[in-house]
């Protein structure tokens, strides 16, 4: 243990950054843009850096997190452009000394960096991502035997079910620009996620949600899901292998 | 003042789609279409007129053609012959992009299998098959632009 203890480097950088915060004021109903210096580590998050200026410089600054490790998916905003976590993204590692921070696009505002996450949410339970069985009766009551799964019907739906509900593929969609009603990235590979379930038996109902023009059909892969998702969820794969499903008719492998 | 919910969204990050290769692709897809779809209209109507509408006759053809094609401008190309190059142009990356899309989104070509996966985790539109096929669209097209233009503008 103490080896590799010894090994380790533990250089601490310091450095200060300039953060320019696009922040909503949801009295006049518009935005506006607020810097401040802070000097941080090379160990410490974008989130790290925004609690420093609540508590430190500007107590209104509006912030939504909780985990602050990259699990509950509470803290994701756009960073240098792209949207990110902002627990695990190191202001270090952006490499710039001038850091914009804006609130995710596509929701609707509610305060500074914190969004309205309703209508995403809601749009994630249409696509019923839940166990459906044929027989409620055996899933709910008579509870006497185990849903067998092997590590390689596990496979098939690992990747998606890593999927935090963060908002930041359903923030980078120009689709979801283009049209309001799509359903998104997220909960398309929710619904992928759930129909590649070899316990699951409910891959008919979910279709009619799926299989329409907000479903997967407003989907043209620009890919950028994939590309800025903080947990390699890969949901651009799930949409294509949705529609890949759809237009040969064989349901997803389980 | 009271404080309301936003009824608009917040404005999307631009430069986040004009940075990567799949983008672009959407991007030459859907505007090569559009303009692909209004060209088919003018293109009828102008062959249609020529045709006299069903009352073929070569004075009719000579003129509207004619007209239509312009003055020559380098080599043996006319005006039309540069409308027709370019417009080629679009068909080629709408056609090879669009053959890429159906491929893929119908045999799953180059759809990974989903795994188990560890980080660094590499999303599937940049690792290798789907990659590959990209570029192989970039090269098609470049492909199509070296013939088009001997076709065009030498002969």
């Amino acid at each position: 243990m103490s080896s590799v203890k010894a090994g380790l480097k533990l250089e601490v950088k310091r450095g200060t950054f300039t953060f320019r915060v696009k922040r909503y004021d949801p009295k006049t109903g518009g935005y506006r843009w607020s810097e401040y210096k802070v000097e941080v580590t090379n160990r410490q998050t974008v989130l790290d850096a925004l609690l420093k200026i609540k508590s430190t410089q500007d107590a209104t600054l509006a912030v939504r997190y909780s985990c602050r490790m990259g699990i509950c998916g509470s803290c994701a905003m756009i960073i240098n452009g792209v949207p990110r976590l902002a627990c695990e993204t190191k202001p270090f590692e952006l490499g710039t000394d001038v850091i914009t921070i804006e609130p995710l696009s596509n929701f609707k505002p509610i305060k500074d960096l914190v969004v309205d996450m309703d209508e995403f949410f809601e749009k994630h339970k249409s696509v019923k991502p839940w166990l459906i069985r044929r027989d409620e009766r055996e899933q709910f009551e008579k509870l006497d035997s185990y849903y067998v799964q092997t590590e390689e019907q596990l496979i098939n739906y690992l990747e998606f079910a890593y999927c935090i509900k963060c908002g930041a593929c359903y923030s980078a969609c120009p689709m979801v620009f283009l049209n309001k009603n799509y359903l998104g990235p997220q909960a398309l590979a929710a619904a992928y996620r759930w129909s590649a379930d070899n316990r699951d038996e409910g891959y008919v109902l979910r279709l009619k949600v799926i299989d329409s023009d907000n479903g997967v059909w407003s989907c043209h892969y620009s890919g950028t899901c994939s590309k800025v998702c903080p947990k390699g969820a890969d949901p651009a794969l799930a949409i294509n292998l949705l529609k890949k499903s759809l237009l040969t008719g064989k349901p997803p492998a389980r | 003042m009271t404080e309301k919910l936003a009824t608009k969204r917040n404005p999307p990050k631009w430069s986040l789609w004009l940075r990567g290769l799949d983008e672009w692709l959407l991007i030459f897809q859907k505007v090569s279409g559009a303009i692909l779809a209004i060209y088919l209209i003018g293109h009828t109507l102008v062959i249609s007129t020529a045709l006299g509408f069903g009352h073929p006759s070569q004075l009719t053809w000579d003129r509207v053609i004619g007209l239509i094609e312009g003055p020559r401008v380098v080599g043996v190309a006319h005006v039309g012959t540069i409308i027709e190059y370019l417009i080629a142009l679009l068909a080629a990356v709408h056609g090879a992009n669009g053959v890429r899309l159906i491929l893929m989104q119908y045999f799953g070509l180059g759809l990974p299998k989903p795994e188990r996966r560890t980080y660094p985790m590499i999303p599937s539109p940049r690792k290798s098959p789907q990659l590959v096929y990209k570029y192989l669209v970039i090269a098609v097209v470049i492909v199509f632009i070296i013939l088009a233009s001997y076709v065009a503008f030498v002969g």
